[in-house]
């Protein structure tokens, strides 16, 4: 017997309230979690998107010609660059949604260099006109691998008058940015244009990123491009991706704000709640803190055992609601995917949870231990 | 020590109490609950303290066991001064020479008997096979060694009295110090209570100091004092 089999005694003494109090602390933490994810989705952008990278978009929110990309590739300075549209569709049934986005594939790695594949798998997806790759997240969400061929449902009607586009995996590539990065399904621009029936869908594209040589040329050359499509119809609007996530961040940043001070505020109100908890149960065993103080135990030892408890309760509480809160964050991904692609976790907010759960554990324990090592024995003993 | 000072110390009462007063201030007010208290208990002694509610009986058995400072006089038990110790060392002193069994039990309801009577020990340096080991003895002493694994409230009010005075000795204490031991007990159980208190006494030359309301109680003691507003004597006050 020692101290823990004391405090695995004291949580258990109650169990209802024992496990309602480790509740909470998890759905607190998870709740935390969540909303460090939200930050994370927030300013992530920022430091993903990267000054070297721009954005051409139409200013009237519409397609632009294919004939566009020749000429942006004529602009000094840019030294790749990409087009791309994409269609949603499903893979079996709808539930398995998803995006297919098309583009020039050749150039996709040199514009998004985070972004990578082996070789060979490169090799045959550039050498397939049917092929693609897929992000690993995707990959195992739907059971994928390379060399399957991938029937996407729900698509444009295509010239033969099938919704149905028939892919091959070539390949998984690999990123470490966060999970919205790894659930993209990339496939050839040609293969897409060539089968799709709408005319109207043809050689048009719904943006264009072109990589450039310096970023402090980025306002330069942006203006050179849009200036190339003054008189075109659509014109252009070109930024580096570093103004557009701050222009994100200002749009919904207020929001975000608000969103993140209400969860806190919720948080916080809940540990409040925990740490009464936590003192009441205390009380109601002064006597027996007082029978250990006739016994001989120092009040130093039995403040300490108290806080162990309440460390114990909190912290292992604090830690599953991270474990938990990690894989509510996975789940919710690909649902605010598009509005806050770096939503995620980070190890970062992890190491704070931890900090944070031991900070609120001691708190907790303080008030109790404050009591606990005041306790005035003999009139404890009394009271019974 | 050299022999004739241990034949001293034998010789000297276990229990020495010179001109204890205690003083509570009990809002503006100022209430002695001991007034110059003198009080000598031989070693291997069984003292039974009586006197109405609110004499100062258990403010006085606090003091003895430490849990209590005097406001003036001397505490000196089995040689120690204890009214000068710290805080931390009065701890120390009470987990080596006081065994206290108390009216309500105070056992710990997650606990096994066995592990209640051991919790005194985890104050010491022995390893958990010697605990235990000695944790069955004191159970074994106390008739209670086949209920080593229930917990308290699978035991009977006599029982867990039992366990409780299992845990006072555990530790083999030079003192004994019983607060209302029965008072929470049937006759029946009560005298089961006392004739292990008895036994204690007699066959392990245990020096107890018994606080009581029970005049049938302080009868098995050898001897009793009566406390009377906060003054000991050898007769109740008529």
């Amino acid at each position: 017997m020692n101290a823990l089999t004391l405090i695995w005694g004291a949580l258990k003494r109650r169990k209802a309230r024992t496990v309602f109090t480790f509740l909470s602390v998890v759905v607190a933490f998870m709740l935390f979690c969540v909303l460090a994810a939200v930050r994370q989705g927030m300013l992530g952008q920022l430091k993903i998107n990267i000054a070297e990278r721009l954005d051409t978009n139409s200013i009237a929110q519409s397609l632009m010609p294919l004939s566009y990309y020749a000429k942006i590739m004529s602009v000094p300075g840019v030294t790749a660059g990409i087009y791309f549209i994409g269609f949603q569709g499903h893979y079996k049934n709808e539930k398995n949604s998803l995006r297919v986005v098309v583009t020039n594939a050749k150039e996709l790695f040199k514009v998004y260099q985070e972004f990578s594949a082996p070789p060979a798998q490169m090799q045959a997806w550039l050498s397939d006109r049917q092929g693609a790759v897929a992000g690993p997240i995707l990959a195992t969400r739907m059971g994928w691998k390379v060399g399957d061929t991938i029937p996407i449902q729900g698509g444009p009607a295509q010239k033969d008058g099938s919704t149905t586009w028939y892919f091959h995996l070539d390949g998984i590539y690999k990123t470490g940015l966060p999970t919205a990065y790894q659930s993209f399904f990339v496939a050839h621009y040609q293969y897409y244009n060539q089968g799709i029936a709408n005319t109207n869908m043809q050689n048009v594209v719904g943006q264009y990123t072109e990589r450039i040589d310096d970023p402090r040329n980025a306002s330069a050359i942006s203006n050179a491009i849009d200036k190339l499509f003054e008189n075109s119809t659509p014109q252009t609007l070109t930024q580096s991706q570093v103004a557009e996530a701050i222009s994100f961040v200002r749009q919904f940043g207020n929001i975000s704000a608000m969103v993140i001070y209400v969860g806190l505020a919720v948080f916080f109100s809940m540990l409040l709640i925990i740490g009464n908890t936590m003192a009441q149960s205390v009380r109601e065993r002064t006597g027996e803190f007082a029978m250990f103080r006739a016994l001989g135990f120092k009040r130093p030892w039995l403040g300490w055992l108290v806080m162990r408890e309440s460390l114990l309760l909190i912290v292992s509480g604090g830690v599953l609601g991270l474990i938990l809160g990690y894989e509510v964050t996975h789940l919710l991904a690909p649902y605010v995917g598009n509005l806050l692609q770096t939503f995620s976790m980070t190890w970062s907010a992890a190491g704070l949870g931890i900090v944070l759960s031991i900070i609120f554990g001691l708190l907790a324990g303080l008030v109790p231990m404050r009591r606990i090592t005041r306790l005035r024995v003999a009139d404890a003993l009394r009271r019974g | 020590m050299s022999a004739v000072a241990v034949e001293n110390t034998r010789n000297q009462p276990l229990v020495n109490l010179r001109g204890v007063t205690k003083l509570y201030k009990r809002g503006s007010e100022t209430v002695e609950v001991l007034k110059r208290l003198d009080l000598a208990v031989p070693r291997g002694d069984f003292l039974a303290l009586m006197g109405p509610s609110g004499s100062g009986k258990t403010t006085l058995m606090n003091i003895l066991g430490g849990l209590d400072r005097p406001t003036s006089g001397e505490v000196i038990i089995d040689g120690q001064p204890i009214h000068t110790l710290s805080d931390s060392a009065l701890s120390g002193w009470r987990a080596r020479h006081v065994g206290f069994v108390f009216q309500l039990y105070h056992l710990l309801p997650v606990l096994s008997a066995e592990q209640n009577v051991a919790l005194p020990l985890m104050l010491t340096k022995l390893g958990g096979p010697e605990r235990k080991k000695r944790a069955m003895a004191a159970l074994t002493l106390v008739g209670l060694e086949d209920r080593a694994k229930h917990k308290p409230a699978e035991l009977s009010g006599g029982q867990e009295q039992r366990v409780g005075i299992a845990r006072a000795i555990v530790t083999d204490p030079t003192l004994l110090l019983c607060d209302e031991p029965t008072g929470d007990l049937d006759r029946k159980a009560g005298d089961e209570i006392l004739e292990l208190l008895q036994l204690l006494n007699k066959e392990h030359g245990k020096t107890i100091i018994m606080v009581t309301h029970d005049p049938h109680a302080a009868a098995k003691a050898e001897r009793t004092l009566f406390m009377n507003k906060g003054v000991l004597g050898e007769e109740p006050e008529a």
